[in-house]
């Protein structure tokens, strides 16, 4: 017996870890001795993360409505806790409003938490300063990018954007050992997800059923979108590069 | 904000000319009032009233009066 | 540490078992637990994989799989030994090139006879009650050829691309069983094939350079894709359905 997916004294920084499947990612990457950095604007919902690991982790609170200051954030994260091994970019604000809702000011501020700061984010990680060799990347998309849903136009733009910068940047970042890659969920038990799909229901819209039975081995726990972005990490996938991985319950696949 | 001035809001929202609407009318009778007009009334009420609109109020709309009563 | 990828007492057949991918995977699943049953033609190959593997409850069937009526009972065989299955994990295949004008009809057929239709019969048959376990888990070994073709691969993508479609169609109509299926695509890997492809092209070709600016992480260890089978083998994947897993080294990301 050995462990196949191995996270030992690999520093993991964590957008996202408030809750939902950043916080996920955060306990299984715990689990499997990763020193885990966790950041999202809601510093209570950190500090829950926190104490449901049980190694040490940081917490730096951080908005990332502000693109320009993740340059000096991860330079602090650095200097604190040491060169990174990976990054899982969880977060993310999901839209649903119609087209006619969909004001510049609107899109501008989605994408800036959905795609500009994950870029961002990726570039400065990619300063030799700031990663270790042999380190990962995974963005974390959805399957919105495919799907074509009503009144999602900026979310399933913003991640697929998402998947082709990805995509790029695995071409360009080889060089320096660095692999990315994204995991696109289904529809996943978050309280995103919950509030999405009552929304669905209180407006009478069928989108949110149709979903659930599309994909059909049913609503998806968080800790197995965990578990792919572990496996992502981990060196036990170090042929894997470019690649969107779907966490869906077999939803893209019929 | 007058009484006309929030229905105007309303014709918009639905594409609907102006003058269309009368608080009297019921809403089951709005064709455009659909699933993706509720949820533009939904962004609407947040972004412009700061109202946040729960399943029971949504439902409990009967006619054009009850959604201009939430707009405060 | 917990330990994510454990197969303790799982049953799992392994088909090309005796060389490349599927050897390589038949050792590490015996690493983590299983009882593996191996199968391929040659029975000495066969008997030598089985000494490389960690003690457990394994089982060898030399078997040539174009024999597609005898699988039913080979199947009946393995279960009534072994027990219910956990899982398949199907790399048998054969990969030759062949341009257009040498594509007859019994070089198409044989293809299909070796790379497809028992892919099919074995889960036809596994899926009968009482030969498999709930949570059960296949994975088909595909290739990036079923999605980037090439001259000289028309068969042989032709013969990976039927198997990611059915996969998609199975996975869904055995989701109600349990079983869950999906294809892994490798690019190239430092098998057998690799050593025809070196023999045939020459070292350090253009074709081998044209091949690895694409596959920019160069070629693939066997043990790399390795363990994306046992990724996609293990429960922790069990929402990963209908999925072609691209395991290529950035082939199909790149221009």
């Amino acid at each position: 017996m050995y462990p196949v997916i191995n996270l030992d004294k690999k520093n993991i920084l964590i957008f996202g870890a408030s809750k939902g499947i950043g916080q996920a990612c955060a306990k299984v990457c715990d689990r499997l001795d990763a020193q885990v950095i966790l950041s999202a604007r809601d510093i209570r919902g950190l500090n829950n993360t926190k104490s449901m690991l049980n190694r040490n982790a940081h917490i730096y609170d951080y908005d990332l409505t502000n693109t320009e200051g993740i340059e000096s954030l991860i330079s602090q994260i650095v200097t604190e806790c040491g060169k990174l091994d990976g990054i899982i970019y969880c977060s993310g604000v999901t839209d649903n409003r119609p087209l006619a809702m969909q004001k510049p000011e609107f899109v501008n501020n989605l994408f800036k938490v959905n795609f500009m700061s994950y870029m961002e984010t990726v570039r400065c990680f990619a300063k030799k300063a700031n990663h270790n060799e042999c380190s990962s990347v995974v963005g974390i998309a959805s399957v919105a990018s495919e799907l074509g849903t009503k009144a999602h136009e900026a979310y399933a733009a913003s991640k697929g954007a998402m998947i082709a910068a990805s995509k790029s940047m695995a071409s360009e970042l080889h060089t320096k050992g660095i692999r990315v890659n994204c995991v696109s969920p289904g529809t996943t038990r978050t309280e995103m997800i919950e509030e999405y799909l009552s929304n669905c229901e209180n407006t009478g819209s069928d989108v949110g059923n149709r979903l659930l039975e599309r994909q059909y081995l049913g609503m998806i726990e968080p800790e197995y979108i965990g578990y792919a972005v572990a496996f992502l990490l981990s060196d036990a996938s170090k042929f894997v590069t470019g690649f969107n991985l779907p966490v869906d319950g077999g939803l893209l696949s019929v | 904000m007058t009484e006309r001035e929030k229905l105007a809001m309303l014709e918009e929202m639905l594409e609907l000319e102006e003058g269309a609407l009368n608080v009297d009318m019921e809403l089951d009778d709005i064709e455009e009032y659909d699933s993706m007009s509720k949820l533009s009334l939904i962004v609407l009420m947040e972004d412009e009233f700061g109202v946040k609109l729960d399943a029971n109020t949504i439902r409990g709309f009967k006619t054009v009066g009850d959604i201009l009563k939430l707009m405060v | 540490m917990i330990n994510l990828i454990d197969f303790t007492g799982k049953n799992i057949i392994v088909t090309g078992a005796s060389s490349g991918i599927g050897k390589s995977i038949s050792v590490s699943l015996s690493k983590l637990g299983a009882n593996v049953v191996l199968i391929a033609r040659r029975e000495e190959e066969l008997k030598s994989v089985k000494n490389l593997l960690e003690d457990g409850n394994h089982m060898i069937i030399p078997y040539d799989l174009k024999n597609l009526d005898g699988i039913k009972d080979m199947v009946d065989d393995v279960v009534s030994t072994v027990g219910k299955l956990d899982g398949m994990f199907y790399a048998a295949g054969i990969g030759n090139a062949h341009p257009v004008k040498l594509l007859s009809n019994d070089i198409l057929k044989e293809l299909f006879e070796v790379n497809y239709y028992p892919f099919i019969e074995l889960i036809r048959c596994i899926s009968r009650k009482g030969k498999y376990n709930s949570g059960a888990r296949i994975v088909g070994v595909s290739s990036i050829a079923a999605k980037c073709g090439d001259a000289g691969l028309t068969g042989y993508s032709s013969t990976k691309a039927a198997m990611e479609a059915a996969i998609r169609s199975m996975s869904r109509e055995l989701s109600s069983k349990g079983i869950v299926i999906n294809s892994l695509a490798p690019a190239m890997t430092n098998t057998i094939m690799y050593t025809d492809y070196v023999e045939r092209y020459g070292e350090n070709s253009n074709s081998e350079k044209r091949l690895l600016e694409r596959q920019y992480l160069g070629i693939a260890d066997v043990q790399d894709i390795v363990n994306c089978g046992l990724f996609l083998l293990s429960d922790i994947s069990k929402y990963i359905a209908g999925v072609t897993f691209y395991a290529d080294g950035g082939y199909t990301s790149v221009q």
